[in-house]
């Protein structure tokens, strides 16, 4: 299994940033530190995408030379996923962060357990 | 070539410990700044130019001037910690005291009120506890299964992977003759798989309206917020004479990434973000008034709708025309001239209008919640 | 002939190597100041030579076409854009720091 490993180095290390990122989400308990942890898990997953599309030896998948041979570029199927990816990241991010500014003026706190106990006072479940 | 791409995904591994096991926020938004730099290295390593100015632009640039100005609103840039144990505490320290009162008073008590006692004293501790340790096995396993799984997997930049399959050797042989655009990604996303192109421009509209709707302010009289902790820098005139001659230089770049899209690697999304970033500087440098003289609320309305309702309509009258067999009459012209491939220089533009308003409004509405 | 290209790599190794060890020596001294506007001073200068000598050092390999021009653009935005960002966070930092009388004189 450890030789495995080693030769797909980037798709490992793409698993532990996903691995670090899903930790930060959940055992943080300030909600932008939450934020951060999704954007860990967003780029991690794109390294490993972008990492199956690469061919050793091969150059970018832009044409340079006219009669076009299939074994000069990269596969360029995964770039395209990606670039998606990326616009759709920083949009959840700027949602997730509008709904924090909200949450610090309803509550005067970043903190989700004080949150969570404001809420249940508020509603008289306690 | 090996040990730089060694040395770079080993940086990758440290700055993502370092950002969740710091305690200051600004800390951890500053290395988050820079991991998405060395991931943007990493693009280009990877023969991925396209993505490589993409994530430079939005993800190093717009993402990181989000998360500041989230704690600019939060007033959280001076002294901000996170995790502190003083809440918790209090409440146990309170229903310790009672028990000693009450235990005073009565010398018995029955088992039943012995037992709520207890519960009422270590419940949120205990709770917590095993939440913490439960969520640490349970990342422990998830990851331990993804990594079992990545050891099967084919081996790394093999041509004879299952991924490298007729697909992509069709993608890369036809997109020239079938398009005209040089660039094999933009022609991919922005002629064969447009439909994909358009679904992310609506995720980027609907966040937009989204953000409007939770944080745009337009009462007349606003009432102030308490100010001691907040300073509003008055204007900087070293900031304004450089912005003179930045702001300019940025915007023609960025127009010029979003021309060229079909041609060499960038594109709308990148060129929109460029341009974008060129507005928040002049922003900053000149203040919300400057802006509003031409850039209100109902140009960035206008602005978004026209450019979402042309890429429809333009992207219908192909999808129209290639169903039924007709003949469309849109020409395709020579591979390598900017006029050329047919409607992908319209629809560059159109997204890269888009990304610029939407970033800039993004920008204003976290700063003085309105456009 | 071969002597022309010798001294060109020459040269230009040269550069890279000093701007590397520049910077080198700003990381350095980050994090042995004690205070905010120290280190503001010793990142935003060794950064703007280092990354000159650098690009320079670039320059000097590629010869003379249209990326030499290109990398030119690239180190005159650098010296207009990263002295005026070090000079905002400054600002930022006497403006905003209570304890400021303790560490150096501020005139108002």
């Amino acid at each position: 299994m450890l030789k495995g490993l080693l030769t797909n180095y980037y798709e490992t290390t793409a698993m532990i940033i996903f691995g670090i990122g899903f930790v930060t989400l959940l055992l943080n308990r300030n909600i932008i530190k939450k934020i951060i942890g999704f954007n860990f898990m967003d780029t991690g997953i794109f390294l490993f995408l972008a990492a199956k599309g690469y061919i050793t030896g091969r150059i970018a998948p832009i044409v340079v030379s006219t009669p076009i041979e299939f074994e000069t570029y990269i596969n360029p199927i995964p770039s395209g996923l990606v670039l998606t990816g990326i616009v759709v990241s920083v949009s959840i991010s700027a949602f997730f962060c509008a709904l924090a500014v909200r949450l610090y003026r309803a509550y005067g706190t970043l903190d989700l357990e004080e949150i969570v106990t404001k809420m249940e006072k508020d509603q008289g479940v306690y | 070539m090996q040990t730089f791409e060694l040395i770079l995904l080993s940086f990758l591994i440290i700055c993502a410990l370092a950002v969740s096991l710091s305690r200051n926020l600004l800390v951890s938004l500053i290395i988050f700044m820079s991991y998405s730099l060395v991931m943007s290295i990493l693009w280009i390593v990877l023969q991925s130019p396209d993505l490589a100015i993409t994530e430079a632009a939005v993800g190093a640039g717009v993402t990181s001037i989000i998360f500041f100005v989230t704690l600019y609103k939060i007033k959280g840039l001076r002294e901000f910690n996170s995790a502190p144990q003083e809440a918790i505490e209090e409440e146990t320290t309170e229903v310790v005291e009672e028990t000693v009162v009450t235990t005073k008073k009565h010398h018995e008590k029955t088992i039943n009120e012995r037992l709520q006692e207890w519960i009422a004293k270590y419940e949120m501790p205990l709770y917590k506890r095993f939440y913490n340790v439960m969520a640490v096995v349970l990342s422990t396993v998830i990851i331990l299964c993804m990594l079992l799984t990545v050891s099967e997997l084919p081996s790394y930049g093999d041509p004879s992977n299952p991924a490298n399959n007729e697909v992509s050797e069709k993608y890369i042989m036809d997109t020239m003759e079938d398009t005209g655009a040089v660039n094999i990604v933009a022609g991919m996303i922005l002629d064969y798989r447009a439909f994909d192109t358009f679904g992310e421009s609506t995720v980027l509209f609907v966040a937009a309206g989204t953000v409007i709707i939770l944080l745009r302010n337009d009462r007349k009289k606003k009432e102030k917020e308490e100010n001691d902790r907040m300073y509003e820098p008055k204007p900087d005139i070293i900031l304004q004479n450089i912005a003179k001659l930045l702001v300019p230089v940025a915007l023609m770049f960025g127009i010029y990434v979003v021309l060229n899209g079909h041609l060499s690697p960038g594109g709308g999304f990148s060129g929109g973000a460029i341009m974008g970033a060129a507005l928040i500087l002049y922003y900053n440098a000149f203040g919300a008034e400057n802006c509003k003289k031409f850039f209100t609320y109902r140009t960035f309305n206008t602005i978004i709708v026209c450019a979402l309702s042309f890429y429809a309509v333009a992207k219908s009258y192909s999808f129209y025309t290639g169903a039924n067999h007709i003949h469309s009459i849109i020409p395709k012209g020579t591979p390598g001239n900017i006029l050329s491939s047919g409607l992908i220089l319209p629809l560059n533009i159109a997204v890269g209008v888009i990304v610029m308003c939407t970033m800039f409004g993004f920008y204003s509405l976290f700063h003085k919640e309105e456009i | 002939m071969e002597i022309l290209e010798w001294i060109r790599f020459g040269i230009a190794a040269a550069l890279i190597l000093s701007g590397v060890v520049i910077i080198g020596i700003a990381i350095f001294g980050v994090f042995r100041f004690n205070f905010v506007i120290n280190r503001m001073h010793i990142a935003a200068a060794c950064d703007t030579l280092g990354i000159m000598m650098i690009l320079f050092g670039l320059i000097i390999l590629n010869g003379f076409n249209v990326m030499s021009l290109k990398l030119l653009l690239i180190i005159g935005f650098m010296w207009l854009a990263n002295p005026v960002s070090s000079h905002l966070i400054c600002k930022l930092e006497i403006e905003t720091n209570e304890n400021i009388e303790e560490e150096c004189e501020v005139i108002k």
